[in-house]
């Protein structure tokens, strides 16, 4: 008995050295096994002297393969290392955008009636591996991209704002890829078929993404699974191709821990992007990266939160606009709280609210927000002129107020006699994972009851874990919630979808068929090549939403930034433009690193 | 032979073998004490521990009163006042606590924006070809407004802190006083009656309890919180659901060590019931620990309401609680400090008296040092 | 006693099995979908889902999952980590993990004895509070001040440690340089719990007869306590110490948040968020068998060290 328990005592302690020894060992069999590409990597490790890098720090990236990814981070580092058919970049003066032709050798041809789309391609494009991308390679990667037993998300790209012939019906396992309208002509010619004309952004938003990057298509085929229906394309260093006719190469990329990369001198964007080296540090904790940036290890940060207070005044702070739009959802047929489907209550709660209070005082640099589109949309994209600073967004930001106490309390007035002069309970719900949202909803709880009266109304905040919010929405279970909405900032009018009656899925209760119309005519109908139609399109459905209120806009969020003194920002007036992604940093000058 | 079963023994076999005398035995020097008593005597003996009660004594006195002492409520906002630093009256004047903060500032800025709220200029630096400051800037006279006090600062919204904390504090000892008790019971209940009876009955409900604690709690206080909403009792519960396992744990261990003892074969055998000998020879051996478990217990508590907190399960807004500041406090950390610092006392002063205090009370409670000193 | 660990092994079985059905059933309950794009119509979210039978009735998706569990196939993950399987987050997370908290553990084991065998040795004098106080410290300021604090103070105003998690892969001096400050973050409350353990326990081994027995034998106090008291109570040490171990597989959230460690922290509640359930389902299957193991290996270490406990005997 007594050598039983000493035995078991003995295994005991047996299996915890062993563990010790295997994750040392594990750490050891992290460093890439004996291969000459992995050798170069161990000397990459730490930016060599002198290297024009560029550094910051982001979140981490689930994976690499572009047709699952989901977040901005991942995007952005994609686009580094993935070769995509167009490009935005700055142009020479540095104050407007141009459209840059990446693999295709200049912005698509179309068809008379608008709905071919021919690319062509840049001869000498290959992967780091030296096979060749040409017009065959996009076709079958828009293959996998749609693959039927795949079932990738991204594929949404092909059938949600423009309809590819067959594309929705292929996915759906219904077509045949010959019947698709994606076709390689030849060897550098590709086709793209839709169903109707669209827009040039539509086209534009479709291809600088790497959604539609070209992929591997021999990596991608051989690490699927038996029955085809996964692929571990993209979920690890070893697993994807470093470059995909990408302007720059993946040099290292450890999981959830740092990812860098170095040009690519055969990419034709070689030319315009002066950064040699970019590394990307995956870490979650503002102030650690506020800590790194200040001794100089990082060469960006964001000031987020209170952490500008600190910085009000330093010379180095710049501010970049968000392209999500922040609002609270109203229901506008809630049983439980029928005021709400007064359109006077609704005009007292979008007057009533503060919102300066809210941009300075809570958010610091934020800007009060009578309206839906947030400033970094994009009206024109060849001038990079922003909605909101045409006539057209500022005639929408006059056509109400940003607060004004005494309108506010006039609609109350009529909509509390309208509920029979009975105290209206009023519901805020919100979330605690963002720091805002409960401040916010706090202070409006105040900040109504106080304007109102207390006995009038009675404000209380219900805290919903976030990820039931979307869904309570959905389902009509709601008397307000919050929502941040995003799109792509060269499509102000994808934005719109929000509020049409019939999207794929809806977050509001407001259903008018003139702005559907409206909507239709800016997407697919008459005004599609009209410049200055549109933008008034914009305007008008943005005053249809604003008439009926069905939701009310807060602020707008502009987010302090710093660069460190070796990037020098090609851009006329040596500001950031509001771009919101790598662009111009990557054509910075930026001095080599020293110590 | 008769048999034994006809052996009748009756008072009358019996005789006093003498009655008149007086037994000559010492007289008793000291009084007798019944255990309470010398408990309370050894408890007092403990410095330490008094010290700690009266530590506790002090934070429920103002976890009571101290909202009432200034004027402000603990949901009234002035956003204009965010983040304000502490100050408290008379301490000021030794300049901690005086309202004032460290900034970074543009030199050209002392003479505009800033004049007269500069306390003092620690250094000076160039940025970027500007010629800055770091100085200490008095933020109430920056704000306008000389005449408040916010003792502990504020938050923010611009709510003052003293009296959210001890509104705080009067919310979190609820749920914790409340999630120990319930915790208590059931973990003694359960601990007592597995390791009593060991054998099957303690295989499977020592099963059930490695079941329950191994489905993610998360995942249970999510859904609980979804149906019951964020108030103190639901997050009270949340916190029984696995709180308790520990108890039973230590409850169970003493029976095994004690179930064996002699002094319980011998109860046993003079036909003592179950139940007393759980409650009456076997339980009280446990009281030590289970004093030191609960004592400790309450800190621990508001530790976990604190970790919901932070991951986005809390108590209500507009409602404080310790949980709560804490977690917004550890947000702003680095800038703000004096977010989390006075949680962070509370909680430190509440954990170690409590710990002291527990320490003194296991002491008191010790069978085996009765009589002793 | 042979005869009680198989009995044991069975119900652990049986255990893990119920832990399992009951998570599965729970976790399919919580509202909300891992395709939670807002702008992704519902039709497309609906077949996105019907590819891992999310949509069907859940008792046949609790047979699927039957069915590929026995094979030990959990599946990929959704969200968290798309296309990777559970066992390979695992291999590239949990040596991280496990390398800092063996060095943290490394560190507040004798550290943590030390403390306590000077507590209870100088018992209720100066000494044995100011420790109690430090350690009570240790415990009830939340770690997240603690590691903040430390990166603050030493790696930021005094540079003398490097911020976050050095990029070195192997485990040199640069690596471990970066890798003292979490060590220290996380030996905190560790420290806390030995010391305080060890107080008690030797406490009442120094409070009971034996001592008397020993010190009237003739031995020192010295002796006494070195040969006698202090072997008794550290043999309990293990059912502290082997749960620090198995907790420590799950993680610090806020400490690998804080110096940006891809370790094992927090992934199990970024998986439940993202509803990712198959990554969830096999993360609760590796983590409830280490709990089982770790609940197994403490009630027979009591049954092993302590002669007096009889494990599983009856009344």
């Amino acid at each position: 008995m007594k050598r039983f328990k000493k035995i078991l005592a003995l295994l005991l302690a047996i299996s915890m050295v062993a563990v010790v020894f295997a994750g040392c060992a594990k750490q050891g069999a992290k460093t890439p096994k004996a291969n000459q590409e992995e050798k170069k990597v161990e000397e990459n490790k730490e930016a060599p002297k002198g290297s024009r890098v560029f550094r910051f720090a982001d979140s981490k990236v689930a994976t690499f393969n572009p047709h699952i990814y989901k977040t901005v981070p991942e995007r952005e580092s994609m686009l580094l290392f993935n070769g995509t058919l167009l490009r935005i970049v700055m142009n020479e003066a540095g104050d407007g955008y141009e459209i840059f032709p990446n693999h295709a050798k200049a912005f698509p041809e179309r068809s008379e009636d608008g709905k071919v789309w021919t690319f062509k391609i840049r001869e000498g494009l290959k992967f780091d591996d030296g096979t060749i991308i040409n017009a065959k390679t996009y076709e079958e990667s828009y293959k996998l991209l749609l693959d039927p037993k795949l079932k990738n998300p991204n594929s949404t790209v092909f059938y949600k704002d423009m309809f590819v012939v067959n594309a929705k019906k292929y996915w759906d396992g219904e077509a045949k890829w010959e019947e698709v309208g994606i076709k390689a002509i030849d060897d550098y010619t590709l086709e793209i078929t839709l169903e109707s004309a669209v827009p040039e952004t539509t086209i534009l938003d479709a291809f600088i993404f790497p959604t539609t990057s070209p992929v591997h298509v021999e990596m991608y085929t051989s690490l699927m699974n038996e029955e085809k229906t996964e692929t571990k394309y993209g979920t690890d260093f070893d697993k994807i191709p470093k470059s995909t006719g990408g302007p720059y190469i993946l040099k290292e990329w450890v999981r959830d821990q740092y990812r860098n990369f170095e040009k690519n001198p055969d990419s034709p964007l070689a030319s315009v992007y002066k950064v040699d080296r970019v590394e990307i540090r995956a870490i979650e904790d503002n102030e650690t990266i506020l800590q790194l940036f200040e001794k100089g290890e990082l060469d960006y940060v964001k000031l987020l939160g209170a952490k500008y207070d600190k910085y009000e005044e330093d010379p180095r702070v710049d501010f970049t606009p968000a392209t999500t739009a922040m609002f609270i959802i109203l229901n506008t047929e809630s049983k439980d709280n029928p005021a709400l489907q007064n359109l006077d209550f609704r005009k007292a709660l979008h007057y009533g609210i503060n919102r300066n209070v809210i941009a300075k005082d809570i958010y610091r640099t934020g800007k009060p927000a009578n309206y839906y589109l947030p400033s970094s949309y994009i009206a024109d994209f060849k001038t990079g002129e922003s909605y909101r600073s045409t006539p057209q967004g500022k005639e929408v930001e006059a056509y109400t107020e940003v607060f004004n106490a005494d309108k506010a309390k006039e609609y109350f007035d009529k909509a509390y006699k309208a509920n029979g002069s009975k105290k209206i309970n009023f519901e805020i719900a919100y979330f605690d994972t963002n720091e805002n949202v409960k401040k916010i909803s706090e202070y409006m709880e105040e900040a109504y009851e106080n304007l109102f009266g207390a006995d009038r109304i009675d404000v209380q905040l219900k805290a919903i874990p976030w990820q039931v919010s979307y869904d309570n929405v959905e389902k009509g279970d709601y008397q307000t919630g919050f929502a941040f909405w995003s799109g792509s900032r060269f499509e102000p009018w994808g934005m719109m979808e929000f509020f049409i009656s019939d999207p794929g899925r809806k977050y509001n209760t407001y259903r008018n068929p003139e702005f559907d119309k409206l909507y239709e005519r800016a997407k697919t109908g008459d005004l599609i090549y009209d410049k200055e139609g549109r933008i008034n399109a914009l305007r008008d459905m943005e005053k249809m939403v604003m008439n009926d209120l069905p939701i009310i806009p807060l602020v707008e969020v502009n987010i302090p930034i710093m660069f460190s003194d070796r990037v020098k920002l090609h851009s006329a007036n040596g500001k950031y433009f509001p771009a919101g992604g790598l662009y111009q940093v990557l054509q910075a000058d930026i001095e080599p690193l020293e110590e | 032979m008769k048999n034994e079963k006809d052996i009748k023994l009756t008072e009358r076999d019996f005789e006093f073998v003498q009655l008149e005398e007086d037994i000559k035995d010492q007289k008793f020097e000291g009084e007798a004490i019944g255990f309470f008593k010398d408990a309370f005597m050894r408890f007092r003996k403990n410095k330490g521990s008094l010290v700690a009660f009266i530590f506790i004594a002090i934070i429920a006195f103002f976890s009571i009163f101290g909202p009432a002492m200034n004027e402000y409520s603990f949901r009234e906002q002035n956003p204009k006042l965010t983040f304000m630093p502490p100050r408290i009256p008379g301490i000021e004047k030794l300049g901690i606590f005086d309202g004032s903060i460290e900034r970074n500032l543009r030199k050209t800025s002392l003479e505009t924006k800033y004049k007269d709220s500069i306390v003092k200029v620690v250094r000076e630096y160039e940025e970027r070809g500007t010629e800055m400051v770091v100085a200490r800037v008095n933020m109430y006279k920056y704000k306008g407004v000389e005449d408040k006090y916010f003792w502990f600062g504020t938050d923010y919204l611009g709510r003052d802190q003293w009296t959210r904390l001890w509104r705080g504090t009067r919310i979190s000892f609820a749920i914790a006083l409340l999630a120990v008790t319930v915790n208590l019971v059931i973990g003694v209940v359960y601990g007592s009656i597995s390791g009593y009876y060991g054998g099957m009955i303690d295989v499977v409900m020592q099963r059930i309890v490695e079941i329950l604690i191994s489905i993610p709690r998360f995942v249970i206080i999510i859904l609980f919180l979804l149906y019951m909403g964020a108030g103190i009792v639901p997050i009270a519960l949340s916190l029984v659901l696995t709180g308790w396992v520990g108890m039973n744990y230590l409850i169970r261990a003493q029976f095994y060590k004690y179930k064996g003892q002699e002094y319980v074969l011998a109860s046993r055998t003079l036909g003592a019931t179950d139940s007393r000998l759980i409650f009456r020879h076997i339980l009280p051996n446990a009281i030590g620990p289970i004093i030191t478990s609960v004592t400790f217990a309450v800190p621990v508590a508001i530790f976990s309401e604190s970790f919901l907190a932070y991951l986005g399960l809390g108590i209500q807004a507009p409602e404080p609680s310790i949980g709560v500041l804490l977690a917004e406090g550890q947000k702003e950390l680095l800038n703000y400090p004096h977010l989390i610092l006075f949680p962070a006392i509370v909680i430190s002063i509440l954990m170690i008296s409590f710990n002291l205090f527990g320490n003194g009370l296991r002491d008191a409670f010790d069978p085996t040092l009765r009589g002793q000193e | 006693m042979l005869r009680y660990i198989v009995q044991r092994l069975i119900a652990m079985a049986i255990t893990f099995f119920i832990i399992i059905s009951i998570s599965f059933f729970i976790l399919r309950l919580m509202p909300g979908s891992f395709a939670d794009d807002p702008t992704l119509p519902r039709e497309v979210v609906e077949q996105l889902e019907d590819k891992y039978h999310l949509n069907e009735p859940l008792i046949i998706q609790y047979g699927y999952f039957l069915k590929d569990a026995v094979k030990l196939d959990f599946g990929v993950s959704l969200k968290v980590e798309p296309k990777r399987t559970v066992g390979e987050i695992l291999a590239s997370k949990i040596p991280i993990t496990m390398q800092l908290n063996l060095f943290a553990m490394l560190f507040m084991i004798p550290i943590g004895i030390i403390l306590g065998i000077i507590a209870a040795i100088r018992k209720n004098r100066i000494s044995d509070h100011l420790i109690s106080v430090v350690v009570v410290l240790f415990i009830s300021v939340p770690s997240f001040v603690f590691a903040s604090g430390l990166q603050y103070i030493v790696a930021f105003k005094w540079n003398l440690l490097p911020t976050v998690l050095s990029k070195e892969q192997v485990l040199n001096w640069a690596r471990f340089k970066s890798m003292i400050l979490p060590i220290l973050a996380l030996s905190f409350s560790g420290i806390a719990t030995i010391t305080r353990y060890v107080r008690s326990e030797l406490c009442e081994a120094l409070n009971s007869e034996y001592m008397l027995l020993a010190k009237s034998k003739g031995l020192t106090q010295l002796q006494a306590t070195i040969r006698h008291a202090m072997r008794n109570s550290f043999v309990p040490l293990a059912n502290i110490i082997i749960p620090i171990f198995t907790s420590i597989l799950f993680g610090s959230l806020v400490i690998e948040k804080i110096f940006a460690i891809p370790g094992m922290g927090g992934v199990l509640i970024n998986a439940i968020n993202a509803k990712d359930h198959t990554l969830t389902i096999g993360l609760l299957c590796f983590y409830s068998v280490i709990s089982l193991m770790t609940v197994l290996i403490v009630d027979l270490s009591y049954g092993i060290i302590d002669p007096r406990i009889r494990i599983g005997g009856r009344k």
